[in-house]
């Protein structure tokens, strides 16, 4: 069991470190919006990864700075990213409807 | 994994193991309640929806194509923004830069007093800070209704009951008494 302040100095020493991890997170969401583009599910499951990373940036300098606000953040971009993904598959349904498939090059269709 | 993999059933499950990495480094790190909190919204809601919309629809499976690639130059430039930027910011703080802090909600004093999730809940019903409450609510909400309102669709080729035309049915105009004479 770690002790509070163990936890105080292990945040300021080591917690930085966690920026890798958060960083290579939204990257690997980068490529997969920017680069593959498969399918529009596929790229809403980047955007998550976005999110998710933004979501450990904000901890992450919250136990650095010391500051608790940024837990509460955290918990306000989990709350928009449950929302979007939940519009985002409605919209994806109702697409593959209409069109009867979910690829994303086949989406400049929309253009009319 | 997760972008590359051919399947996105697949997809989803290395998206489900993510999810649950970030949430044991959470806990890891001391802040439980957000630990939690991810488990539960993300792989319980996020990823299992997900799961149900990728086995209602099916999916051609798309080969990678050199024609993905005509897109590089353009998007390697917006790739490379956000990496350069997390990467300055990165050896800008490693560099020992002071950071001036206006107002803080001291962490490690409070826990050590009261849990992690006794110290979001006291911040969140705060007076300062509820408003982040409401407006997440409301973003729920709104949420609710737009996945409901888009996907609801009313199907016109189903014959369907009409209750009020049952109840109002009256059995004297709906049945007739005939004389068949016999012979």
């Amino acid at each position: 069991m770690i002790t509070i302040l163990d936890l105080y100095q292990f945040n300021h020493l080591v917690g930085l470190g966690f920026l890798d991890l958060s960083t290579t997170i939204f990257v690997v969401g980068c490529c997969g919006i920017l680069v593959v583009r498969k399918n529009l599910i596929t790229l809403l499951m980047s955007l998550e990864l976005l999110l998710l990373a933004v979501n450990l940036n904000f901890v992450i300098f919250s136990l650095y700075l010391d500051d608790m606000v940024g837990q509460l953040f955290a918990l306000m971009i989990l709350t928009v990213a449950a929302g979007e993904s939940a519009i985002g598959l409605a919209i994806i349904v109702n697409h593959y409807r209409t069109s009867g498939e979910v690829s994303v090059e086949t989406l400049k269709n929309l253009k009319g | 994994m997760v972008i590359n993999v051919k399947n996105p059933v697949y997809s989803i499950i290395f998206l489900i193991l993510v999810f649950i990495n970030i949430a044991g480094l959470l806990i890891y790190l001391g802040v439980e309640f957000l630990g939690m909190v991810f488990l539960v919204v993300y792989i319980g809601a996020i990823a299992v929806l997900f799961l149900f919309v990728v086995m209602m629809i099916n999916i051609r499976y798309v080969e990678l194509t050199s024609k993905e690639l005509y897109y590089l130059p353009i998007n390697g430039f917006f790739l490379m923004v956000p990496l350069s930027l997390e990467l300055g910011f990165y050896f800008y703080f490693n560099s020992g830069a002071d950071l001036d802090i206006v107002t803080y909600q001291g962490y490690a004093s409070g826990i050590s007093v009261l849990g992690n999730a006794h110290l979001l809940g006291i911040l969140l019903y705060s007076a300062k800070y509820s408003p982040i409450v409401i407006f997440s609510a409301l973003i729920l909400l709104v949420a609710m209704v737009g996945a409901i309102v888009l996907t609801l669709t009313k199907r016109f080729d189903v014959r369907r009951q009409d209750p009020f035309d049952q109840i109002i049915r009256d059995y004297k105009k709906a049945t007739q008494m005939y004389t068949i004479e016999s012979k």
